[in-house]
């Protein structure tokens, strides 16, 4: 009996070190989404030139495929954060993190799928036998569109990304163990993520400006990041929101 | 510290009003999927004439843009009223309203990822300069293609809502808190939706599987908005569950 009420205490006292594993897998997310959009894609794919593309693709294709790699490492962790995120803001409302965690559940199966499209791009930039019977140009215009599908898949992930972080921010502003700050940030990186997603579905040519919104987005996430690896939870705020919920 | 606790109960126990919450994102999902699928879609694409599809596609290019960012709005609603749904026959039974919640969240992923096939001819008829390698009929094809892989995409997902919706029908005609028709209505709507297994079938049954979901829907939908739950059995078969 003691040491059952020992173990509860052990797990019922960790909100700490959950937020920090949390801040911890966070910033491992934010580095690799970063590397793989800026210094792997933004680098090869060179706009408007798809033979160039098909070259660069072709020329550092183990690059290529270390992000694809890390990219699906970075879902894994998501996966990882989603829970603690969950455990954490669960104590706020029980429903509204569960709704949170559905939308990830949604995003995340999405985004690993379009990472598919990054293959057939890696796979039409290859010299394959079986590619012969069509002309270069046509192979690399295939290039062009598997890329194009991937930016969609990714654009459509977003969407659902962008409601989880409205979700996340209302949970982290009304806790009480965050700072509230760090709610309106998360909310607006989540505005950023449906404004960039929509404006690539309904208005395809401002795609490009657009973009730079989610600078917005950057900071949101960084600093929720941060938060949890440095200031981490208030825990006696924590027990006592998670003992009220209990009732 | 009492008024915190009182509105931290009120807040937990207000499952009429999450019923309502959840007739109102329902009623969204189904008006945005019938804009969507009805209004544009159906519409627009012309099934068997790739030259007719791109043109309507073209000339209606808004329109069709509009459609793809209503049917993500329709998922989102989805995964809303999934949630809700969870919540509101988690009393009935936890584990099957989990499994019928899993099932749902399945088919919100594969209609999500089919409509990427949905939104990709828009590209693939744009006009960019890459794209002059392939001739227009190459391309015209292509894109009905896309839009065929969308289709199916969809139908995958029907069968998913057909499994869910059998199970949130088992769970309504075993709860306390709503009537027994309701869950009947369910029932019928998954079993349309599941002659989706063989998809032919499905698209011959069609129009009497929609007809069917939608009474269902309709029915169950106006009882939500109109009576949410019967508050104090859905508390009690809470607690029975609890203990």
């Amino acid at each position: 009996m003691s040491t059952d009420v020992m173990k509860e205490r052990i797990t019922e006292t960790s909100p700490q070190v959950y937020a920090r594993i949390g801040g911890v897998l966070y910033l491992i997310i934010i580095v690799i989404g970063f590397c793989s959009e800026f210094f792997v894609r933004d680098k090869l794919v060179v706009s408007g030139d798809v033979t160039a593309t098909a070259n660069n693709i072709a020329a550092s294709e183990s690059l290529w495929r270390i992000s694809i790699a890390g990219e699906l490492i970075l879902l894994v962790c998501s996966a990882a954060l989603t829970m603690i995120l969950y455990v954490l803001l669960r104590p706020v409302n029980k429903n509204l993190a569960l709704l949170a965690v559905f939308f990830n559940i949604v995003e995340f199966p999405i985004e690993a799928v379009s990472k598919l499209s990054l293959f057939a791009a890696l796979f039409l930039s290859g010299n394959a036998d079986y590619l012969k019977a069509f002309e270069p140009h046509q192979l690399h215009a295939l290039v062009k569109i598997s890329l194009k599908l991937h930016d969609y898949g990714f654009g459509i992930d977003l969407v659902f990304f962008g409601f989880a972080c409205l979700v996340y921010g209302y949970l982290l502003f009304r806790s009480g163990y965050f700072p509230r700050t760090l709610g309106v940030l998360t909310a607006i990186a989540g505005l950023s993520y449906l404004a960039n997603s929509f404006t690539l579905i309904l208005a395809p040519a401002y795609a490009g400006r657009i973009f730079l919104i989610l600078v917005f987005a950057l900071i949101g996430e960084l600093s929720l990041c941060l938060w949890l690896m440095v200031k981490g939870v208030n825990v006696p705020k924590w027990n006592e929101k998670a003992r009220l919920a209990l009732g | 510290m009492g008024t915190a606790v009182m509105t931290e109960r009120i807040t937990e126990t207000s499952p009429r009003l999450r019923a309502r919450t959840t007739g109102v994102f329902y009623l969204l999902t189904i008006l945005t999927g019938i804009f969507a699928q009805g209004f544009v879609s159906e519409r627009l694409i012309v099934s068997g004439d790739a030259a007719a599809t791109a043109a309507n596609l073209l000339a209606h290019k808004g329109l069709f843009q509009l459609g793809f960012a209503v049917f993500m709005i329709e998922m989102a609603c989805n995964i809303v009223i999934t949630a809700l749904f969870y919540d509101l026959l988690k009393p009935v039974s936890r584990s099957v309203s989990l499994v019928a919640a899993f099932l749902g969240l399945a088919g919100c992923v594969i209609k999500t990822l089919s409509r990427l096939f949905f939104i990709a001819p828009l590209f693939i008829l744009g006009g960019a300069h890459y794209l002059s390698v392939f001739s227009a009929e190459q391309l015209q094809a292509l894109a009905l293609l896309f839009l065929k892989v969308n289709d199916r995409g969809a139908a995958i997902a029907l069968v998913f809502f057909g499994f869910y919706a059998l199970l949130t029908g088992y769970l309504i005609i075993r709860s306390t808190f709503l009537p027994r028709i309701l869950g009947v209505l369910s029932v019928l709507g998954g079993l349309g939706w599941l002659s989706f297994l063989y998809p032919p079938l499905g698209y011959r049954l069609f129009p009497f599987v929609v007809a069917l979901a939608l009474l269902g829907a309709a029915v169950l939908i106006f009882w939500l908005l109109v009576f949410g739950v019967n508050e104090h059995r859905w508390k009690e078969q809470a607690r029975q569950g609890c203990t």
